[in-house]
């Protein structure tokens, strides 16, 4: 039986479970403690002592995020000797805060920005010595100013504990504190994977991805470029959370609008990338299970995830599949396939992809990553960027009409669709690859062992007198089991989806950011998802195999699934990376 | 803390720093979790409470009592009680105490560097 507790917080009685904190149990009385370094289940460590109040009988304040709730507490959270300590704490923190709000991309979806509106700081307190960082802007994928950095750890945790990866941790002490890599090196040079879960955590502007808003601007000016645009499945459901939508609102056609408006000469759907990938994908898994092929067979979709395994499973490599990621293998398709179609010079041509990743930022740049000189795809923006140029373009998003993606490869599959959450690359895979294995169409394609949150997910499969295992894994802390597991000899799998980030795409590093309080409250991932099932679900074609793009590509350019051609474009090779790259000396 | 008792010391503080010092204070100790935090703020917290006169006089009248503080010191030569032996003109490091012999000295306030040398090598107890 469990057990209950009773506790008075601002003069009203709760009945709580035993365990919980004051800060939830206020929560459920309807009291709204401020909070900033707390990141449920994540980071509940009591550091910037925000959420302070006061416990009759107790000596000096209580950190409500990590105090439990005791029987017959008498909780206070706004005294005035509370109100003045929690006022000079936040004085504190953004007297070594490098204020400059106006030009932050932070601006208005900042948690320490809100919290000094909320207790109305109208000056700062304690101005005094500063400290000094340099901004490490080095790699293709984040940025850093740690000027910015208030020490809440968020992505400390996220990155230790959520993702096991522990690229940052504090060093030093004291005013010199500050969040760093191993030896104060450039996160591009250190076992950072680009996942961006990091930027997700942080409450201020300290962290965020490397902008490439101009460089997309003045191709678009530019009247001899052909800029092509291409968005990921799981853009769609979050975009519409920058313009005060709820979350998972789809806001497709109203997306295709808005990118036509800002012209850019086609807008195609990344979800039909994806369903090429689901043919080379399901085609390279029927031709390792029947061969003498390498199993199990590791999807290779999230750039992060491959970033993770080059740096710490480098004799591994041969698990992952071969094939590009479907943005790559997209922008492939563009610059040949499409190029030649339509007459238009592929040097001209400019291939944007929108995406809800910051990994794929750095994948795009991979020197590997072009055919014949020409690079598959030339910038990659972030849910985010993209709705920062949507405003800076004058247009009124939520009033916008709808519209479709341009033909000829506009068409994608309900498979596609489900890409961008975790489990989904596997259904799609799966349903490709038993109708081929079977040779007949399945009716039942709706896999539900592969759907839902938990971290790790695994199946049987019985296709055509075979048994084939399959396992679901996002999150690199789960990716590393697994791949250990592998190491070990004990895998019984013959097929793993690995997403980087804990959820799948729906939750990357460049979807729109959610402050701590919405992240408590509300299952983010599972509104985006579900959203995205929807999608899959009122889709006429829901095989990637049945799409008439994919038989219209093969025919006319690609021949067959693996062939030469294919292999030319849409697949690539991993390189095993030093998990640090430091200089000498 | 330190920066606004620098200031305070400095002759650049105001009684609304003093006020400033005192909250901080009284809150880092209130709202730490270590014990370090919650005890660094005594040595403030008990000299303002004994010696909140000396905070005072620091912010308005820009006087440091016990001229620690080199700033704001100012270290003068009695007349009436000086018999020109000239003592403090020998010991003096930076030879800012001028006058002639048998006459009464005076420091040169832009040389002296508040050393405190000539107040110990006064017989007559003259300098303070």
């Amino acid at each position: 039986m469990e057990e209950f507790v009773t506790l008075t917080i601002d003069d009203q009685e709760v009945k709580v479970k035993k365990g919980t904190t004051i800060l939830e149990a206020a929560k459920q009385a309807g009291i709204d403690i401020p909070t900033l370094c707390f990141l449920k289940e994540i980071n509940e460590v009591g550091d910037c002592r925000m959420c302070i109040v006061e416990v009759e009988g107790r000596r000096g304040f209580a950190t409500s995020c990590i105090q439990k709730a005791e029987e017959g507490m008498i909780v206070h959270t706004h005294t005035p000797e509370v109100l003045e300590a929690r006022h000079i704490i936040l004085d504190l923190i953004l007297s070594n805060h490098k204020i400059e709000c106006l030009t932050c991309t932070r601006s208005g979806n900042c948690e320490l920005q809100k919290l000094a509106q909320k207790f109305n700081v109208q000056k700062i307190e304690f101005p005094g010595e500063m400290s000094k960082h340099t901004i490490d802007d080095k790699s293709p994928s984040i940025v850093r100013d740690f000027n910015k950095c208030i020490l809440c750890r968020r992505c400390i945790a996220t990155c230790k504990n959520v993702q096991e990866i522990g690229a940052i941790d504090c060093i030093e002490r004291g005013f010199e504190s500050c969040i760093s890599t191993t030896y104060d090196n450039s996160l591009n040079d250190v076992d950072c994977t680009f996942c961006g879960q990091c930027i997700e955590a942080c409450p201020t502007g300290a962290l965020h991805e490397k902008e490439n808003i101009d460089d997309v601007w003045t191709k678009l000016k530019d009247p001899d470029t052909y800029v092509v645009v291409q968005t990921a499945p799981a853009v769609r459901v979050a975009l519409g959370e920058e313009f005060d939508m709820p979350i998972g609102t789809n806001v497709k056609g109203k997306m295709v609008t808005a990118l036509k408006r800002m012209g850019f000469d086609k807008v195609f759907d990344t979800n039909t990338g994806a369903d090429l990938t689901i043919m080379e994908e399901a085609n390279e898994f029927i031709e390792r299970v029947q061969g003498e092929g390498v199993l199990p067979m590791i999807t290779s979709c999230s750039p992060g995830w491959v970033r993770f395994a080059e740096k710490n499973y480098g004799d591994l490599l041969s698990h992952l599949s071969s094939c590009k990621s479907p943005h790559q293998m997209f922008g492939a398709v563009i610059k040949s396939y499409f190029a030649e179609k339509y007459g238009i010079d592929r040097n001209k041509i400019c291939t944007v992809s929108v995406m809800p990743c910051i990994a794929k930022k750095y994948e795009c740049s991979r020197e590997e990553m072009e055919v014949d000189g020409a690079r598959d795809v030339d910038y990659v923006i972030t849910t985010r960027e993209l709705s920062r140029m949507i405003k800076q373009a004058n247009i009124d998003f939520n009033q916008l009409e709808d519209n479709e993606f341009d033909n000829p490869m506009g068409e994608a599959s309900g498979a596609g669709a489900i890409f961008g959450t975790t489990g989904g690359v596997m259904e799609a895979a799966i349903r490709t690859a038993v109708d081929t294995l079977e040779n007949k169409k399945i009716e039942a394609i709706e896999y539900q062992e592969v759907r839902g949150e938990k971290g790790i997910k695994e199946a049987t499969l019985n296709v055509a007198g075979t048994e084939i295992k399959i396992a679901v894994v996002s999150g690199l802390a789960n990716a590393k089991k697994m791949m250990e597991q592998i190491k070990e000899g004990k895998s019984p799998y013959h097929f793993i989806e690995i997403m980087a980030c804990p959820g799948g795409c729906v939750m990357g590093g460049g979807q729109p950011i959610k402050d701590a309080k919405t992240r408590a409250s509300v299952d983010v991932r599972k509104l985006r998802a579900d959203s995205l099932y929807a999608i899959d679900e009122k889709s006429v074609i829901r095989k990637s195999h049945e799409n008439p793009v994919m038989k219209q590509l093969y025919d006319e350019f690609f021949e067959k699934p693996g062939s030469h051609m294919a292999h030319k474009y849409l697949h690539t090779k991993y390189w095993e990376k030093p998990k640090y790259e430091l200089e000498e000396g | 803390m330190l920066e606004i008792l620098e200031k305070l010391c400095n002759g650049e503080g105001t009684e609304y720093d003093i006020y400033r010092l005192e909250k901080l204070a009284i809150n880092i100790k209130k709202a730490s979790v270590c014990g370090l935090g919650q005890s660094a703020p005594n040595p403030v917290l008990s000299t303002l409470r004994y010696f909140r006169e000396e905070f005072k006089e620091h912010a308005i009248d820009k006087k440091c009592r016990t001229n620690e503080c080199k700033k704001i010191a100012k270290i003068e030569i009695d007349p009436e009680k000086c018999k020109g032996c000239s003592l403090c003109q020998k010991h003096c490091p930076v030879d800012a105490i001028e006058g002639e012999a048998r006459e009464t000295r005076v420091i040169n306030q832009e040389k002296c560097i508040k050393c405190g040398t000539c107040i110990a090598s006064c017989p007559f107890h003259a300098i303070q």
